[in-house]
């Protein structure tokens, strides 16, 4: 086998260890969902905290949620629903080796996750002005039923971990322009992008879930 | 219901055709003023189930569509199924037990057998007849059962016959509101 056929089956991109760039790949996303699954279950364990208080105390959960600010969730729904379909954009893009559309579809992501986090501040502050706080540090008085403080725990847990992960986001997504910039990806080889793509999607999937069972207790 | 897309890159990876793209996002933001809307009607319980039937018609789309598990190996939508499904498992199993628990702790104030040792009360000074009231966080009563169960060892053979006598009534009058 010559050099050139050697080059020509194993690019640069392609770890030694892997007999084909097509084999690369489709571990890389086999690795990327499993670790999906984790997720899933990391936030399983707080949808359970979830349903089970609710189940304890329907009336109580129900007067809490008024303290939430509906207009303010809806823009964060919507923003994040961008910005899911931004980062799907990028990736298109770049599988058809537009360089230029992905630096511009990923950049309005990077945007849209920092939007989400603005709004998610202001509803922070206006909670912690209130004294509307997790367990201990409650300290309103405007809530009727027993024991509101637990909504709050529930609410600034789901949210909270939701939240690191829209910051971990926005990081690896800056890191994934960067490497665009450095011309890195191809339309052959654009493996991390789709990675973190995958992963943009499921903290948008469990916002969608989270947004009607927070905001919307009907 | 969705065309398999055309065209596919040098690998075989499938490009997306751009209206199905915006398709889905113009079906995501309309389900969502939808959820928002029918959070405004009430329909009872029915709320709910209609929020999350619609939650999870917006997370399937995201999932086959943006995370192109329409396409891809079907393995990968086993990986994601199977997620749900030890979810589901780990919420619906839990569920039997928090749901419950109301019953059980109903159940700790009459005891099966007042005559074994571990209803026996060492606490003399208490009244006979005194009510054996269940620890519970859902009765909101504390209580002296577990001071007792600690100290039967130091119980004499005439104090125990009389508080296991004093357990089955208080465990008669209790077990009015049982059943």
């Amino acid at each position: 086998m010559s050099d050139a056929t050697k080059a020509a089956e194993h690019p640069s991109y392609v770890q030694h260890h892997f007999a084909s760039a097509e084999q690369q790949r489709e571990t890389a996303k086999i690795g990327m969902w499993v670790f999906l699954l984790t997720e899933i279950l990391l936030f399983g364990g707080l949808f359970g905290f979830y349903v089970f208080y609710r189940a304890w105390n329907p009336e109580m959960f129900y007067n809490a949620h008024k303290a939430l600010n509906v207009t303010m969730g809806t823009v964060n729904t919507l923003v994040l629903i961008t910005s899911s379909l931004t980062v799907a954009l990028a990736i298109r893009s770049m599988q058809l080796g537009k360089r230029n559309q992905t630096i511009m579809f990923l950049s309005s992501t990077i945007g849209l996750a920092i939007t989400f986090l603005v709004v998610k501040y202001f509803e922070y502050a206006e909670h912690y002005h209130l004294g509307e706080l997790p367990g201990k540090f409650y300290h309103a008085h405007d809530i009727a039923g027993t024991n509101p403080h637990i909504f709050f725990s529930v609410y600034f847990t789901m949210t909270g971990l939701h939240a690191i992960h829209v910051i971990a986001g926005t990081i690896v997504m800056s890191w994934m322009l960067i490497r665009t910039l450095r011309r890195d990806f191809s339309s052959e080889y654009y493996t991390p992008l789709e990675m973190t793509g995958l992963y943009w999607h499921l903290v948008d999937i469990i916002w969608i879930f989270l947004y009607p069972l927070l905001y919307l207790i009907g | 219901m969705l065309a398999k897309p055309t065209s596919t890159d040098e690998h075989g990876e499938h490009v997306v055709p751009l209206k199905v793209y915006f398709g889905v996002a113009g079906a995501l933001f309309f389900l969502t003023m939808l959820t928002l809307a029918m959070s405004f009607v009430d329909l009872g319980s029915m709320n709910m189930l209609v929020a999350m039937l619609i939650a999870g018609f917006k997370a399937s789309l995201v999932a086959l569509i943006f995370m192109h598990l329409w396409w891809d190996n079907k393995f990968l939508m086993a990986i994601f199924l199977t997620a749900l499904l030890f979810l589901a498992i780990f919420i619906g199993i839990t569920l039997m037990d928090t749901l419950n628990r109301g019953e059980i702790y109903q159940q700790s104030g009459q005891p099966i057998n007042p005559q074994s040792a571990i209803y026996t009360r060492s606490d003399t000074s208490a009244p006979a007849g005194a009510p054996i009231k269940a620890s519970s966080p859902f009765s909101g009563t504390s209580d002296t059962t577990q001071a007792d169960t600690t100290q039967t060892q130091a119980t004499s053979d005439s104090s125990s016959q009389n508080s296991a006598k004093a357990m089955q009534n208080s465990s008669k009058t209790d077990s009015g509101g049982a059943h």
